[in-house]
This record gives C-alpha cells, structure tokens and sequence, in this order.
C-alpha cells in the first residue's frame, strides 16, 4: 500500500523533533528513519514526492514556531496564496479641543491609509542524493535543519535589513548614535517607549550584553566609582544579559555566521531596537505578510540522478509609518 | 595646554560620546554641542566613525583643520554639506551627480537630505533616475 505524509503524521513529528536536537525515543526515531529508507529504496514518483511532502510540512512547522517572535515585533498577517494582504496604517485623525461653551468644535475624521504588500519568496533548493537516502548515509532530518535554518536566516536578515534602512534617517528619539552605548542616549529612547507602558530592547549580544553596564550608580562621591547590583553582575555572567533595564525586556538576537566564507554574521552586531509594546498590533510599523506555507517542488536530475527538492514561502516585510514610527533604533559608531 | 572646543551636532538625532574624560558619556542633543579637548578629539577619532562620517563636527576653522587631518574633502563630501552645496551639486549634469554620490559612503541621514533638496528643484529625469537607482528607498518619481 502507497504510504501517505500528512502534515500531522506522527513521522512529520519525529522528523521536527530530530531536526531540533529532540530527545526522542529510539524505537521511535529507528521506525521513522526506517520509513523513509522504504520510501527511498522505491524511489517512484508518489514515494519521492511523500519525501518531499514530509521536508516540506517540517520545515513549514520549524519556519513558523521560530517566527513566532515577530508577533511581538511586527504587525504580522497571515494569508491564503493568490490573496493580498492590507495594512491599515493609522493617521492623525479624531482631535478633542477645549473651547468656549456654544463655540464652533472643529470637524476631526478617524483617517487611515492602506498599504498592500506584494510577497517575495524565500526559497531554498537541497540537492539529496537518492542512494544515500535508501542506505542511510543522508538523513532527512538534517536536510530539514539546513533548509529551514537558511530559509530562517534568509527571512530575518531581510527583515532586519528592512528595519535598518527605514529608521537610519528619523531623528530622535527614533533614532540616536553614539561612540558606544552611551546611557545618556540610549535612556530617552527607552524611557520614550517604557512611558507609554512597556518595551523590548533587542540587538546582537554585543550591544545588548553592554546594557548592564549602564545599571551602575555613583553611589560615592569622593571615589566616583560605580557600583553595580550584585544580582546584575551574576546575571551578566550567567548570560551574558540581563533581563530589563529601566523595566523595558532585553532580548538576545541569535546571530549565525553567513554562508559566505567570511567571518561576518547575519545581523548587524551595532544595531539595537526599542520596540514599544503596549501598543496595537496594527500599530506596529513592522508590516510583514507570510502568503501561504511552505511549498515543495521536486524533481530528479537526469544528469547525476540528484534528486531535489525546491523549498518555498512567499513573505515579505515592510515599513509603514503614519502618525509616527512607534520604533526605535540605536546605532552603535563605535568601531572594532 | 588642553583647550576646550566645541563640538557640534548638525543633526535631528542625538548623539552620545564616551571618551576618558567623560567615562559614563555625555548625550549631544539634536542641534546641539559640547565642549571638548584635543585629547578627546583623538580619541574619538580612533574608536569611532562620528567625525569621519561628519555626524559631529568641530565649530569654525578647526574643523576644516580636522577634516584636512582626516584627509576629508569637505567641498565635495556629501556628509559636510549643507543645503546650499547639495543643491549645487543638484545642478550639474546626471554624469557629474553619478560621480559624486559615488565617490563617498554618504550617511542614511544625508540621503534623506539630499532627497529632500532634490525634491523641491526641477530635475531632469536622467538626474532624477541616477538619484533614484542610488536611493531607492525615496520616490523620486511622484
């Protein structure tokens, strides 16, 4: 009987659980892999496209959990493929006035204008030779893994790269610089946010690893010297950041080496952004659209008998700003 | 003698300085200064892009000292100018424009300068093409 992959077969499940490093049990993990030798010792289209089926639901389920974050971050809409998805972006709009008794109120009207996205793909294209499925030495899980981290990592750097460019030209305090990070530039910016109820700071490690040596206070005046809190220096060491300042969350952004041959990373190391939290998601000026899931295509190279498999999510991500930005961003000009 | 002069921040942003001196930093207000030595100047110029990159500058002729230091040619370097220059630039032909704006990294901040200035003269559209495939985050066509 054809073996069918469904996006809730429990071997989609395995698969996702031996991609991430899982503990899984190992009668449980030998059963799938031995699934998958079976579907790969009979490489007919239907066998091959159930492998194809089964990357494909894995990565779609990595992709998402692991965007999840930008719910917090970004107005994020989720459509059908073929649909469009609007933002409604906030104007200036409905104003109260104090005014005599009996004199005339200006006429204010809720505005608002919409902003559609076109989607662009992320795509990614592992080449599995088929052999090595059938005898084990290439294993589905780590194609998943590598798929779905670039896919990830491809998304996030264009995300991140949407980001910097849209808030390198505000003024403050959306935006501010500094020969490091300098408290007194960074403290309005964050208080700007944390007024209007709460806010995230989040950057590479190296900027949000400085944050705690802005908690320290000049408790002695005669020596100047800055005392720190004994819990923020433990809480530095042990990782490397800590929690909140000045009540805002400060979030660690994983920052993976690039694939191409040099030492830089994704992200840019000097960034930091304040994001405010209290606010309407629709608010957010972070507009960013996932238009359908992952989808696979697969075919077998006639040349070589590779066989591939093309990944794809349609997403893409934007800047909106109406009234004001509701974002802020540190850029650290120190160098080295 | 360690004399004090002053710097300046041109822009709409502040921007923080730590040097020695001022060890737990100093906030520069958007159009704003303060005042600091020789030693600071140095040693700002050796842990950060902000006097290279013409965000904060030295008041009058130590500045132009100080970009001569730097080997900046303020004249042409998009960063120094002021409005006046910009639009002097503006009105050359699309080659010469092509070849300014390409000869220097010009700060995120400075482009929405230029495309400000740009956008209140009359351009032709090989000018207004050149400005757009450099700054395609501006609409230069509306």
């Amino acid at each position: 009987m054809a073996i069918q992959i469904y996006k809730d077969s429990e071997i989609v499940n395995v698969a996702i659980a031996e991609a991430r490093k899982e503990r899984i049990d190992s009668a449980v993990r030998e059963n799938a892999d031995k699934l998958i030798r079976d579907l790969a010792s009979d490489p007919n289209p239907n066998n091959k496209y159930q492998i194809a089926q089964l990357v494909k639901f894995a990565v779609n389920d990595i992709i998402k959990r692991d965007t999840n974050y930008l719910d917090v971050l970004a107005d994020v809409k989720r459509v059908g493929f073929g649909d469009k998805a609007e933002f409604d972006v906030k104007l200036p709009g409905i104003k109260a006035f104090i005014q005599a008794k009996g004199a005339t109120t200006p006429r204010t009207k809720n505005a608002h204008k919409t902003v559609s996205l076109e989607t662009l793909s992320v795509s990614a294209r592992p080449v599995i030779n088929i052999v090595e499925l059938q005898n084990g030495l290439a294993n589905a899980a780590d194609v998943i893994n590598d798929a779905s981290f670039q896919m990830e990592c491809a998304m996030n750097a264009f995300i991140e790269n949407v980001l910097v460019n849209a808030a390198d030209d505000w003024g403050s305090p959306y935006y501010g610089t500094g020969s490091g990070l300098v408290k007194s530039t960074l403290d309005p910016m964050v208080m700007h946010w944390v007024r209007t109820g709460g806010a995230i700071i989040f950057g590479d490690i190296g900027e949000t690893t400085g944050i705690a040596q802005l908690t320290g206070f000049v408790a002695n005046s005669t020596s100047g010297a800055m005392q720190f809190a004994g819990n923020i220096i433990n809480e530095q060491n042990q990782n490397a950041v800590i929690g909140t300042y000045l009540s805002a969350q400060v979030v660690q952004l994983l920052n993976p080496l690039k694939e191409d041959g040099t030492d830089g990373f994704l992200f840019d190391k000097k960034k930091l952004f304040i994001v405010p939290t209290s606010i309407d998601a629709g608010m957010r000026p972070l507009k960013v659209v996932f238009e359908g899931d992952v989808f696979s295509t697969e075919a077998t190279n006639i040349d070589d008998l590779s066989w591939e498999i093309r990944l794809d999510q349609y997403f893409n991500a934007a800047i909106a700003k109406g009234v004001r930005p509701y974002l802020s961003m540190y850029a650290d000009s120190s160098v080295g | 003698m360690n004399e004090k002069m002053r710097l300046n921040n041109p822009k709409d942003y502040a921007v923080g300085i730590i040097t020695p001196e001022k060890p737990y930093g100093v906030n520069i207000l958007p159009h704003s200064f303060t005042m600091v030595t020789q030693d600071e100047i140095d040693y700002l110029m050796a842990t950060s892009t902000l006097l290279q990159s013409g965000v904060l500058r030295l008041a009058g002729e130590k500045q132009k000292e100080l970009a001569d230091t730097m080997g900046i040619d303020m004249e042409n370097n998009a960063n120094f100018m002021s409005d006046e220059d910009i639009k002097k630039k503006l009105s050359g032909n699309a080659n010469q424009l092509k070849k300014w704006l390409n000869s220097e990294e010009i700060n995120p901040d400075v482009m929405a300068q230029i495309a400000k200035v740009a956008k209140t003269m009359n351009l032709n559209m090989n000018k207004i093409q050149v400005l757009q495939e450099k700054m395609p985050k501006y609409n230069f066509f509306e």
